[in-house]
């Protein structure tokens, strides 16, 4: 009987091909779906997809920061395209330049000039338009020109210019502290708020043929960067524009180089204007150079006579005295074995006699002042002053606040006359914010509320709104309501030119001599005023400090007058009528 | 059926089977590409209209930013606050009773 033949048995003949064929088979499945995307030797291409960054808007939704499209032209020219032949390289770029340099205003092979070898592409230029961008592809499309591309990017813009470069802030191109490179804020708001602005990039590395183009994308090539969420802030365009003119025209007649302003609202710690002149302007890299801070937040002064209100309420609220109480005022005193000194020693060498508390704040007594620490004793006092944040940070939403250790009871450096000077505002250094937001507390019935420029984050998941915090009571409602009735008399009766017209409003003149490393200062000084209104129901605070004026080194003469031309300009803006019974 | 019938008819099925089965892979995988093409076109179209749309809002912000809004307030005529606390009466205001208000 013969045998059946198997159908499946191969004939050596066939076998080595078939053999061959499943190799094959086996490796096209491999490469399918499981070899890398971008095997060794394959030459890739890395585009990173710039997510756009969040705006930064005003209180009412004005454009204060955001990101516009420019266009770069990049050549795009890989040594595998010609062989590493120079001659070839240079007739395409001949061919690049003659296109295109009339269009962009530059010859291109000037600027290719640095070109390393090394590297496939090179940006000829940046911060082209969009209008011009569309022109130079069309252009390039008609000529039929290879390894120019046109790529669009994200510029940061900042539309009113120097008006709020410290407080926005500005970015930067760097690496994160992963090493991760993109932009980064680098100050202000941008920095403060940097992780939320900044949105998600995609990295994505393109494999490339021959001439550098692009192969056919995977499908993660078409995700979409995230946008950045959009910050809002409690700053009025309008009030910062109002403030920073007056300001201006503060430096102008008082001669003073600089000078800072802060307006805030002493219910809700909200800050309505932080302006410092002359500010930079963060569209101009060149201006970007260690001037480019919030010197509001950043930088310390000895606040000099502004001081003596934490002094008088640390007084009042311990009931050492009350605003009838009288002193004799003398022209110098010993403190601590060193002498403090009236400003007016010169005009009244014996001081001005009995006076009261109100007076000891209208005529800015130090020696008065000096009395009230001496009646108070360093451990109210220091307790007062811890009570309205003096020495410690504010808590602003701001990068790089600026805080100095008080010299205090207690601490191995301190001696007795510190008290002395710092019952005045001498020995101790504060930023003009830190100084408003502790007066702040005699204007919101002696609470202190945490001062904030952003109001508003709004996501993709959703809108945050800051709520106002209230970090402490600094001292009771009778002591700020009785202080402020003090200080509306310091305009009233000796500040007269912080009056503003339609108005009853609060404050108290500074003028602080400037420390430097060979003592005081003898000509200089720092003029500055605090005040608030409307007495009655205080809605906003003004700080307004000059350096250096030249005119006149008083802050009743200098300060005093920008703080009534910025109260009048904004409270009918901030909804506030005058009274009746206002100057 | 001869055994070389049955051979032939079967080849054909399989040629028949392989030859659909290539055919239907070609059009998938066509339409897929294609479908991708689209998608990306739509990608970039997206991308290009934000970017459009960020330029206008640009141009908007740059016109409505104080330093402009300023220099044109000037060049209708206007004076920024600071520098006029009032309007000049200069009016020979005899108003009759009526119209003198409360």
């Amino acid at each position: 009987m013969k045998e059946p033949v198997s159908t499946l048995r191969l004939h050596p003949v066939t076998f080595p091909p078939a053999l061959l064929l499943g190799l094959v088979v086996i490796r096209l499945i491999y490469l399918t779906f499981y070899a890398p995307w971008d095997p060794p030797g394959v030459q890739s291409l890395e585009l990173r997809l710039e997510a756009q960054r969040g705006r930064i808007l005003d209180r009412r939704g004005a454009v204060l920061a955001m990101d516009a499209p420019r266009y770069q032209v990049v050549l795009e020219y890989p040594p595998i395209a010609y062989g590493g032949d120079p001659v070839r390289r240079a007739r395409w770029l001949q061919q690049v330049d003659e296109i295109l340099s009339p269009l962009l205003g530059l010859s291109v092979q000037e600027a290719t000039r640095s070109w390393p070898d090394t590297w496939w592409q090179f940006p000829v230029t940046r911060g082209i338009p969009e209008d011009l961008a569309r022109v130079v592809s069309q252009r390039i499309e008609e000529a039929g020109l290879r390894g120019v591309r046109v790529r669009p990017y994200w510029q940061r813009v900042y539309p009113d210019g120097p008006l709020l470069g410290p407080v926005v802030g500005f970015v930067f191109f760097g690496a994160d502290d992963l090493g991760v490179e993109g932009r980064r804020g680098a100050a202000g708001v941008e920095k403060a708020y940097d992780e939320l602005l900044r949105g998600k990039p995609v990295i994505l590395r393109v494999p490339v043929d021959a001439e550098g183009r692009p192969l056919p994308l995977q499908e993660e090539a078409l995700a979409q960067p995230e946008p950045g969420g959009e910050v809002v802030l409690t700053i009025d365009r309008t009030i910062q524009a109002i403030v920073a003119e007056e300001l201006a025209r503060g430096l102008q007649e008082s001669g003073a180089p600089r000078g800072d302003a802060v307006v805030l609202r002493p219910r809700t710690g909200e800050i309505l204007a932080m302006v410092s002149l002359p500010a930079f302007d963060p569209n101009s890299p060149e201006t970007l150079d260690r001037d480019a801070r919030n010197p509001v937040v950043q930088d310390l002064y000895e606040p000099g006579s502004v001081f003596k209100i934490l002094t008088m309420a640390a007084a009042l609220e311990n009931g050492v005295v009350q605003p009838e109480t009288r002193y004799l005022d003398q022209g110098c005193v010993e403190f601590g074995g060193a002498p403090i000194c009236n400003w007016d020693r010169d005009r009244y060498p014996g001081g001005r006699g009995w006076l009261d508390m109100t007076e000891l704040l209208i005529y800015s007594r130090n020696v008065g002042a000096a009395h009230l620490a001496r009646l108070l004793g360093p451990e109210r006092f220091y307790a007062a002053l811890h009570a309205f944040g003096i020495g410690e940070p504010t808590d602003v939403d701001l990068p790089y606040e600026a805080v100095m250790r008080v010299r205090a009871y207690g601490d191995p450096d301190w001696r007795e006359a510190d008290l002395g000077r710092q019952s005045f505002g001498q020995a101790v250094s504060v930023t003009p914010l830190q100084m408003a937001v502790a007066v702040s507390a005699v204007a919101n019935d002696g609470l202190i509320m945490r001062p904030f420029v952003v109001q508003e984050i709004r996501t993709a998941e959703g809108v945050r709104r800051t709520e106002p915090r209230i970090r402490r009571r600094a001292i009771s409602a009778q002591t700020a309501r009785t202080l402020r009735e003090m200080l509306a008399g310091v305009i009233e009766r000796e500040a007269v030119k912080a009056r503003v017209p339609g108005y009853r409003m609060a404050g108290k003149t500074g003028t602080a001599q400037i420390p430097t490393p060979l003592g005081y200062d003898p000509r200089d000084t720092i003029a500055s005023f605090v005040g608030f209104g409307p007495v009655e129901d205080p809605q906003v605070l003004i700080l307004v400090k000059l350096d250096r004026p030249r005119r006149s080194p008083w802050g009743s003469e200098e300060a005093a007058p920008v703080f009534a031309r910025i109260a009048a300009r904004i409270l009918p803006l901030l909804g506030i009528p005058p009274a009746a019974s206002g100057p | 059926m001869s055994r070389r019938q049955r051979v032939l008819l079967a080849v054909a099925g399989a040629l028949l089977f392989l030859t659909s089965f290539f055919l239907l892979f070609t059009f998938l995988s066509t339409a897929a590409v294609e479908q991708g093409q689209i998608v990306q076109n739509l990608s970039e179209t997206l991308a290009a209209l934000k970017r459009g749309n960020a330029a206008m809002e640009e141009a908007i912000a740059r016109e409505s930013a104080i330093p402009r809004l300023r220099e044109r307030a000037r060049s209708m005529g206007f004076l920024p606050g600071g520098e006029s606390m009032g309007l000049p009466l200069s009016l020979p205001i005899t108003l009759p009773l009526g119209d003198a208000g409360p």
